[in-house]
């Protein structure tokens, strides 16, 4: 043993036994570290020496009643036993224990709520505020239930209540920020926009469902002016046929395309002018 | 001037002019850039001062019709492999292609699901030199270009088909 060794030995007894002062008073840092980390690893030692020394399902056991102790604890808000632990893993396991549990708690607020929708909403939500607003001035226009997310409304209203969400002094939607559509299955496609008001701040969604034998939704390119490239990008994609655009043309896609890509149903084809698309079949994979 | 100023004196040189035709058009292949995806970010990377493709002879051009190498550097769409084949066939002769990253060589990630891409730009146009790499670093291509000139040096247009 050289005489560096047994100095780090000296410093690393006297750390365990808690006299860090003179640990962190080495001059050399090299050695310092060289000590530091020995302390570490004896302290990691030792407490693994601890824990097999006890049965392995006596220890689990144990350690589960500490976790549900806490957990219990932080739940009323007692966060300081929590986080006093000096177990890493330990307090890393009750923690996501604590969010766990927290989580379900909202779940379980979550299904209240649909179970008697028209109690708990938000009335400041603007997806709320807006929909019954459109309810007393379009009464049949609404799809679905009023909700904190989004606003369904039927395609047949869809051009008047646009116009209304633009020029009503209350609404004022300014700023169509996005189109887009989706596959919801059971063979409906959706359309959903995305209005703001600049003027007044505030922001909700707008979905509308359609066939997807026969999608046609009115087309409010003429009422927002961005809503020209976004709608033909969802004609590109989904194929909804937006009535009234000036220009409905594919976005993306060569004209020629066959198909409507991000369908759920949609089969690429064999061939495009001659250029074969698939070069590899399925059943070669498998 | 340059380097070469007063190194020789009054002298004549003999060739084979099969040689001398392969030799200038291996070391000024001036390229068509074509820069379609992320391989583009690696071509221009290879263009500037550090790497310098210019070394090599190879100066970009905007139009094939000035141009004797293609850089096909980036996924091709099939959209644009209509276009890839038309300004190739605007090339004057000779004229090479090198396939530039993976998306040019196969098609890349979107091989399996890309429904929209075209699965190697070999499917449209002849392709003397692949590149692989996603994007390939400069280094790569300028090995590309490299033994794209081997290839060229050891054709005999004169005498012989072009290999």
């Amino acid at each position: 043993m050289t005489d560096q060794e047994k100095q780090i030995q000296e410093y690393v007894e006297k750390g365990l036994s808690g006299d860090m002062a003179s640990v962190n008073s080495i001059e050399d840092r090299i050695l310092r570290g060289k000590v530091k980390a020995a302390i570490v690893k004896a302290k990691r030692l030792g407490g693994k020496k601890e824990s097999s020394q006890l049965k392995k399902t006596d220890a689990r056991s144990s350690t589960d009643d500490i976790i549900t102790k806490l957990v219990d604890e932080g739940l009323t808000g007692n966060m300081e036993n929590i986080n006093a632990l000096d177990d890493r893993v330990l307090r890393a396991k009750v923690k996501s224990a604590l969010i766990k549990a927290k989580k379900q708690t909202v779940k379980k607020s979550d299904k209240t709520n649909l179970n008697s929708p028209n109690l708990d909403l938000n009335k400041d939500n603007p997806n709320v505020k807006f929909a019954e607003l459109i309810q007393q001035k379009f009464p049949d226009a609404i799809q679905c239930e009023i909700n904190e997310e989004y606003i369904g409304i039927k395609p047949d209203y869809w051009l008047n209540v646009a116009r209304w969400l633009k020029s009503d002094p209350a609404a004022s939607f300014d700023s169509l920020q996005c189109v887009t559509g989706t596959d919801i299955g059971e063979s409906k496609l959706d359309s959903r926009y995305n209005l703001h008001s600049m003027k007044l701040g505030h922001l909700i969604e707008i979905r509308i469902e359609v066939p997807i034998e026969n999608p046609k939704i009115p087309s409010i390119e003429q009422i927002w002016r961005s809503g020209d490239w976004f709608e033909r990008e969802t004609y590109d994609m989904y194929g909804i046929k937006y009535e009234g655009h000036r220009d409905l043309r594919r976005m993306l896609l060569p004209e020629d395309w066959e198909g409507y890509p991000l369908r759920k149903d949609y089969q690429e084809q064999e061939t495009y002018h001659g250029i074969i698309v698939k070069k590899i079949k399925e059943e070669v994979w498998d | 001037m340059g380097l070469l100023e007063n190194k020789f004196k009054d002298n004549v040189l003999v060739a084979k002019l099969d040689q001398i035709l392969s030799w200038s058009r291996a070391t000024s292949p001036w390229m068509f850039q074509f820069g379609l995806a992320c391989c583009a970010i690696e071509m221009i990377a290879t263009g500037a001062s550090r790497h310098d493709m210019g070394r090599l002879g190879m100066i970009p051009r905007a139009s094939p019709r000035q141009a004797d190498v293609m850089i096909v550097a980036g996924t091709v769409t099939l959209k644009m492999s209509l276009r890839v084949k038309r300004l190739y066939e605007q090339m004057a002769d000779p004229k090479y292609v090198i396939a530039m990253g993976s998306c040019a060589t196969s098609g890349g990630p979107y091989w399996q699901h890309g429904y929209h891409v075209l699965k190697g730009v070999d499917l449209v146009i002849p392709v003397d030199v692949y590149v692989p790499g996603c994007p390939p670093r400069p280094e790569a291509l300028l090995e590309g270009i490299l033994k794209l000139q081997e290839q060229i040096l050891e054709e005999r247009p004169l005498t012989r088909k072009m290999v």
